[in-house]
């Protein structure tokens, strides 16, 4: 069984290849350098990295 | 020496590749500029030497696509100190949102009732007064606002912020209700003109009076492009917030025109008047396709 590991950035659009991630996983946007988390991988499915840093209650 | 229209900005993101693109498109050239990637002298103001040999174009004109708004306060009157043109959000740009608030004031902008508050006292205090919800917004501008629903939600919200983050992050404005399930809308303002537009929460029915709305509070504070945030309440439409460097991926145009389309347009006739080369383009003017492709092409050429 192979699944498609395509990502689309959501950050800058750019898509690429993630390879075997799991989640929880941080990878870096080839295109855009922005982190990413992996929240899903069947499908794979990413979102922004939270931001390191206090939580004032937002 | 090229001369190129510099795209302030960490990484290009959807919305800086978008104005790159239609600069490049039009012969315009465009280079990401990371903001922080450089020091710049702070006097005398010579970096021009520095920023073409890092980025082999000198830059009479930026935009200011930063997300990092500290880091954009910082650095951008070094760059308008070289003598570069700053697209940005004028007041927005560089000042906190006291300064925006007091600004729209000033120009009998509507804005929700709101009070300045420096701790959790003077907060609870306000709140007496303002009544709930309401929502506290950090005087950073683009720091994320808070709702506070009622008293208790108040009461733990300000004392977590002072207790773990000290007084800075219990100094920000109150204001009096709450975007959600507001009608709530964005409005891009790029070169005196709203462009684009997109809701941020209930289904808004905003007209012409919101455009009205949003231009004037992006004249009020002098941004060359900003994100004027709208919200519909009792005492009818107000300014919620403005955005110095807004999303605008998802926004709807208002006329034939991209929000990317409008802020590369900005720039390219900026460097055509920076560049003094067939400056007759009125200041502000929009141009529309063609115009913009006779321009641009003489901007091309003259490079
Ligand atoms: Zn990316």
């Amino acid at each position: 069984m192979s699944t498609s590991t395509n990502v689309t950035c959501p950050e800058c659009g750019g898509e690429f290849e993630a390879g075997a991630v799991e989640v929880g996983e941080i990878i870096v946007c080839p295109e855009c350098s922005v982190e990413l988390e992996v929240l899903g991988t069947n499908p794979i499915n990413v979102g922004l990295a939270p931001e390191e840093g206090e939580d004032w209650g937002e | 020496m090229t001369a190129a229209i510099g795209v302030l900005c960490e990484r290009k993101r959807v919305e800086e590749k978008q104005v790159i693109q239609v600069l490049a498109d039009a012969g315009v050239p465009a280079v990401p500029v990371p903001p922080a990637a450089l020091p710049l002298p702070v006097v005398p103001f010579a970096p021009a030497p520095q920023v073409a040999a890092a980025f082999g174009a000198t830059m009479p004109v930026v935009v200011d696509r930063c997300q990092d708004r500290a880091v954009a306060s910082a650095v951008l009157p070094l760059w308008q100190g070289t003598g570069a043109v700053v697209i940005g959000a004028g007041i927005a740009a560089t000042g906190n949102r006291l300064a925006v608030a007091s600004a729209l004031s000033a120009a009998g902008v509507p804005r929700p009732a709101t009070l300045l508050v420096a701790s959790e006292e003077a907060g609870l205090q306000a709140l007496e007064t303002l009544g709930y919800p309401a929502t506290l917004l950090p005087l950073t501008v683009g720091a994320a606002p808070v709702p506070l629903l009622d008293r208790d939600a108040a009461e733990a919200v300000l004392e977590h912020r002072q207790t773990l983050g000290g007084t800075c992050e219990v100094v920000g404005l109150l204001q009096a209700g709450t975007t959600i399930g507001a009608e709530h809308a964005l409005v891009i303002v790029v070169g005196g003109s709203a462009v684009a537009s997109r809701h941020m929460g209930n289904e808004t029915t905003f007209g012409p009076q919101a455009v009205a709305l949003a231009e004037a509070a992006a004249k009020a504070i002098g941004a060359d492009v900003a994100g004027i945030e709208l919200v519909r309440t009792t005492a009818g439409l107000v300014v919620w917030d403005v955005q110095p460097v807004p999303d605008f991926r998802d926004t709807v145009p208002l006329g034939d025109r991209t929000a990317g389309q409008a802020i590369a347009d900005l720039a390219a006739m900026r460097l055509i008047e920076r560049t003094a080369i067939g400056a007759s383009q009125p200041n502000g003017a929009h141009l529309g396709s063609t115009m913009r492709r006779e321009v641009t092409d003489g901007v091309a050429l003259a490079l």
